[in-house]
């Protein structure tokens, strides 16, 4: 499972890296929405209190970008249907999707976080990995998630758009204990400090990666 | 040799649809229920406006609470029923238990747009706010919102198949989300009034008896009006399943002399 | 009954509705190992989804389908090893170049040296040129070609084409069947939907008509050959109308 698994997101990765497709909308879609944020705040003191919100939000808007972007050219080439032709579980393509996402997802807000720390003037006080890290596991949860609801989303009748309204309400909780998270390390406090988010977050991630890892056969399904 | 394939004389897949079609739906409240929950709801209705005492504090518009809490609870009561009738439908495969999903989907949000007007209407003589982000109304909106994605999905999901698949989905993943919103709103920030009903010392240790008996009275209401009304809506619902699997058998024949 | 003798593909009461409509209605169907079946039938009559149905790509409302005498329901990875299609959709990632994509499904299928296996299916095909441009250039022939490649990389027992011929110029086609005669001599089996009466028969051993959601006309190579099918066609599908 874990060789088709390796086989399947170097594929995907592959073809994303030759195109760029994906990480082009995404990062630049990054760049202008953190530009509408800081004229939607007015004084310097509103942004940088509203700072982590404001980057999780653009996280969130960007992946939608990106989740809608992968799953509608696997429906028009055939792509995903290709897949099920192959002798590999279908449990297995969730695995590999929710990967492929979550490395084009990370990449995307690495970037962000580049431009977010230059238009916002932030000083990081040494709490660069424990960002990386709350970055990931909220990417993790957002792309399980995406997986699934994105999957279910182009094919039906109002495709992409069903996307932001299945995932949003679902992925609250996440969004908040991000927040909590990112707000406390930039502040300079340690992620212990946030120990109940973080329980929160992985929580989250094993849960929602579960119930999607089970349900893809389903959603495959004609 | 060269064969022309003969009309379909088996006739077990039209058996089988008219047999479906003859089922007698007897879904339908009947009139005991209808009119019990009819009583109860004055019954309530005169707790909550008469019986109980005017809050010291707050004056009459407290008497929102009695409406406003169990159709909350009632709320999460369709959320739960949702949860296992996506999980029967996923293992079983039978349509009953979609049919179960969307009518509880649909009452269930009736209760909770009952809810979401009663609280800013509450709200603003009390907290001077028509909305305030605070743990618990926040957790029943994102609740209120997830219903909606249900509905959307249940509207704008496909064919028939795909959308029962689908929302059973849904429904588990709303479920299962619902302790996790819980504790993240909580956490976030409070301003609600302090848990009346559910505190530390025990259900109901901090409300004066006639305020926990409406609460009671309400929620026993609210539960029986959802009753009748899911069990009208999955008659309903079940008679339209019907009305397709008819015009499917139609289609399957093709008008052929059977 | 053994895997040897069993029919490539035998279906019973095969049915499928989407809500109200109804697609396939009762389609009874077998094909024997080793031959060469074309299935012809009016739009919308349902062989794009009878297709669907037997590549694993879509399941029956109702109905038993077996492949190799094995039943589609019970875990089909296996099964999946046996059957290539090809289909409207070329199932091929546009900006990968046609070694790259085939490389990928050879890795999927777990082929042994697909390094190489991938050269000679390239060979075979007569892509070897283009190996290193993505197939999002190629012309619709080349794409059907690259698609037929990836059908084949694992040596299947069971070919399913639907409609291959559609978009494809004369040249394109008369290649298609010059490949569609050597799949026949190979002793493959291989069942290929097609609007096209005449290059669709011209290399099958049976040709089966679908209409209105049901098999309304099977026959032998002795019985249509020479045979004006057109006139056979359009009586068949009349009464599968009426």
């Amino acid at each position: 499972m874990w060789r088709k698994i390796f086989v399947l997101v170097q594929k995907d990765l592959l073809a994303e890296w030759t195109s760029k497709e994906i990480l082009s909308s995404t990062v630049f879609f990054s760049v202008l929405v953190l530009m509408v944020f800081n004229f939607a705040f007015e004084t310097v003191a509103d942004r940088m209190a509203a700072g982590p919100g404001i980057l999780w939000a653009t996280f969130l808007f960007a992946s939608i970008l990106g989740m809608n972007r992968l799953f509608l050219t696997e429906r028009e080439d055939g792509g995903i249907e290709g897949l099920m032709l192959c002798p590999v579980d279908r449990t297995t393509l969730y695995l590999a999707k929710w990967l492929s996402l979550l490395v084009i997802l990370s990449l995307t807000e690495i970037v962000t976080l580049a431009v977010f720390i230059v238009f916002f003037n932030i000083a990081l006080q040494g709490g660069l990995l424990a960002l990386i890290l709350v970055i990931v596991l909220g990417t993790a949860g957002l792309a399980a998630l995406g997986t699934t609801f994105a999957a279910m989303a182009v094919r039906t009748r109002t495709r992409e758009m069903m996307l932001p309204m299945l995932l949003i309400p679902i992925a609250v909780p996440l969004l908040m204990a991000a927040v909590k998270c990112t707000g406390a390390v930039l502040g300079g406090a340690t992620l212990t400090s946030v120990g109940s988010w973080i329980q929160l977050l992985v929580a989250f991630d094993v849960i929602f990666l579960a119930v999607g890892y089970m349900t893809f056969p389903t959603i495959l399904e004609e | 040799m060269a064969s022309t394939s003969p009309p379909d004389t088996t006739l077990d897949s039209l058996d089988a649809d008219l047999a479906r079609a003859d089922r007698p739906v007897s879904l339908a409240p009947s009139p005991a229920l209808i009119a019990v929950a009819a009583v109860a709801m004055v019954v309530s209705l005169y707790a909550a406006l008469l019986y109980a005492p005017t809050d010291s504090f707050q004056g009459n518009i407290q008497r929102m609470f009695y409406i406003h809490v169990p159709a909350a609870l009632t709320m999460y009561v369709a959320v739960t029923l949702i949860f296992f009738a996506s999980i029967l439908y996923l293992q079983k495969r039978d349509d009953r238990w979609d049919e179960v999903g969307a009518a509880a989907a649909e009452v269930g949000t009736l209760f909770g747009t009952v809810v979401m007007i009663t609280g800013p209407l509450w709200a603003r003589p009390v907290w001077g706010t028509w909305w305030t982000w605070d743990a618990r109304l926040t957790s029943t909106f994102i609740l209120w919102l997830i219903f909606i994605a249900y509905l959307m999905l249940r509207a704008y999901g496909g064919s028939p198949e795909q959308v029962a698949r689908y929302c059973a989905v849904l429904g588990i993943i709303g479920f299962l989300d619902l302790p996790i919103i819980h504790f993240s709103v909580v956490w976030w920030r409070t301003l609600h009034p302090q848990p009346v009903i559910m505190t530390e010392e025990g259900l109901g240790a901090n409300l004066p008896g006639s305020m926990l008996a409406a609460v009671a009275l309400g929620l026993l209401a609210a539960l029986l009006l959802f009753t009748v009304l899911f069990r009208s809506r999955l008659r309903v619902e079940r008679i339209s399943r019907q009305v397709l699997a008819m015009r499917r058998s139609l289609d399957l024949f093709d008008g052929e002399n059977l | 009954m053994s895997t040897e003798a069993a029919p490539a593909i035998e279906a019973r009461q095969v049915r499928k509705h989407f809500g109200h409509a109804v697609a396939l209605r009762g389609v009874d169907f077998t094909l024997p190992q080793a031959q060469f079946l074309t299935l012809f039938g009016p739009n919308g009559a349902g062989k794009t989804t009878l297709v669907r149905i037997f590549a694993t790509l879509a399941r029956p409302s109702s109905g038993e389908i077996r492949l190799f005498g094995q039943d589609l329901s019970d875990g089909s990875g296996d099964l999946r090893r046996r059957i290539g299609v090809v289909s409207h959709k070329s199932f091929l990632y546009g900006t990968l170049t046609a070694s790259q994509n085939l490389l990928f499904y050879a890795r999927m299928f777990d082929l042994a040296d697909p390094l190489s296996r991938v050269e000679e299916i390239l060979e075979r095909v007569g892509l070897a040129h283009r190996a290193h441009d993505p197939v999002g250039t190629f012309s619709r022939g080349l794409e059907q070609r690259c698609a037929i490649a990836r059908a084949l990389i694992h040596d299947p027992d069971l070919l399913l084409f639907d409609e291959p011929f559609t978009g494809l110029d004369p040249e394109a086609a008369d290649q298609l069947v010059g490949l569609l005669h050597q799949l026949h001599d190979s002793s493959r089996t291989v069942l290929l939907t097609s609007h096209d009466l005449n290059r669709g028969a011209e290399m099958a051993d049976q040709i089966a008509i679908l209409a209105s959601g049901r098999v309304v006309h099977q026959a032998q190579r002795d019985e249509f050959a020479g045979t004006d099918l057109a006139g056979l066609y359009r009586t068949a599908t009349q009464k599968g109308r009426s």
